[in-house]
């Protein structure tokens, strides 16, 4: 049927996650995002990866965000040969918010080894809060 | 939400073996510590954790094993690990808990 054929429209391929401050809904948030990694072509070691990354980011911003905090917004960009994923607060950034402290070692070094680029905003004028980004190697492309 | 992770603990006179299935992660991480804390102090012996059907691990995961390791120390005994996903594996490479723990192969 014609109104199901592809169209070859110029269509960002962005995928807006607005994702309850819950514990359980981690797990949701990992399984969505394997799901949009598979859609480009990342073996499944390297989607593994981009899992456990993504619920390192959540399990923080969970854990740091103040308990009146009601969700949070994860933007996913499936690019051609790209996988950016931005996290932002749904409202204003909260006064001298850090992310990561001393306390979060493990949750660091397992973020920076997995994903390719790591960009922290630390600007107070942004609700962005980290934005990862993993690229198709050559034997995925 | 059904919780994810299931515990099992087989005793034996020398060594008590955890069978850990499903996911640990921040949803389930407080199940695997009470879990851990109450054989701890109930039995002041080795620990092996058996991993063939785990099939997720977070950071909030690993620290809590870490206390349960300086836990399990204390009565001069240790955790030994087996059956390790190489996903799972993965992540105490990268944190180098893989020195602190004995991983059996």
């Amino acid at each position: 049927m014609k109104q199901f054929e592809k169209a070859d429209k110029n269509v960002s391929k962005e995928i807006d996650l607005v994702v309850p401050v819950l514990t359980e809904m981690v797990r949701v948030v990992r399984l969505t995002v394997s799901g949009i990694a598979s859609t480009i072509g990342f073996e499944i070691d390297t989607i593994e990866d981009i899992k456990v990354a993504v619920a390192e980011v959540c399990n923080r911003i969970i854990t740091k965000t103040d308990s009146n905090a009601q969700r949070y917004i994860i933007k996913c960009y499936a690019e051609a040969d790209a996988l950016k994923i931005r996290f932002f607060f749904e409202d204003q950034k909260p006064q001298d918010f850090e992310l990561f402290d001393d306390e979060d070692v493990f949750g660091v070094s397992i973020i920076n080894a997995l994903v390719d680029e790591v960009s922290v905003d630390l600007s107070q004028q942004s609700n962005e809060i980290i934005a990862l980004a993993v690229f198709l190697k050559e034997s995925e492309v | 939400m059904a919780s994810n992770l299931s515990i099992n603990q087989k005793e034996s006179d020398e060594m008590i073996v955890v069978e850990l299935s499903g996911e640990i992660d921040i949803d389930t991480v407080n199940e695997l510590r009470e879990r851990l804390y109450e054989i701890v102090e109930k039995y002041p012996i080795d620990i092996k954790l058996d991993c063939a059907n785990l099939n997720y691990i977070d950071s909030t995961g690993l620290g809590v094993l870490v206390g349960v390791l300086k836990k399990v120390k204390n009565n001069e005994k240790n955790i030994y690990l087996t059956n390790l996903k190489n996903t799972v594996k993965k992540l105490f490479l990268i944190t180098n808990l893989n020195k602190v723990f004995i991983i059996e192969e």
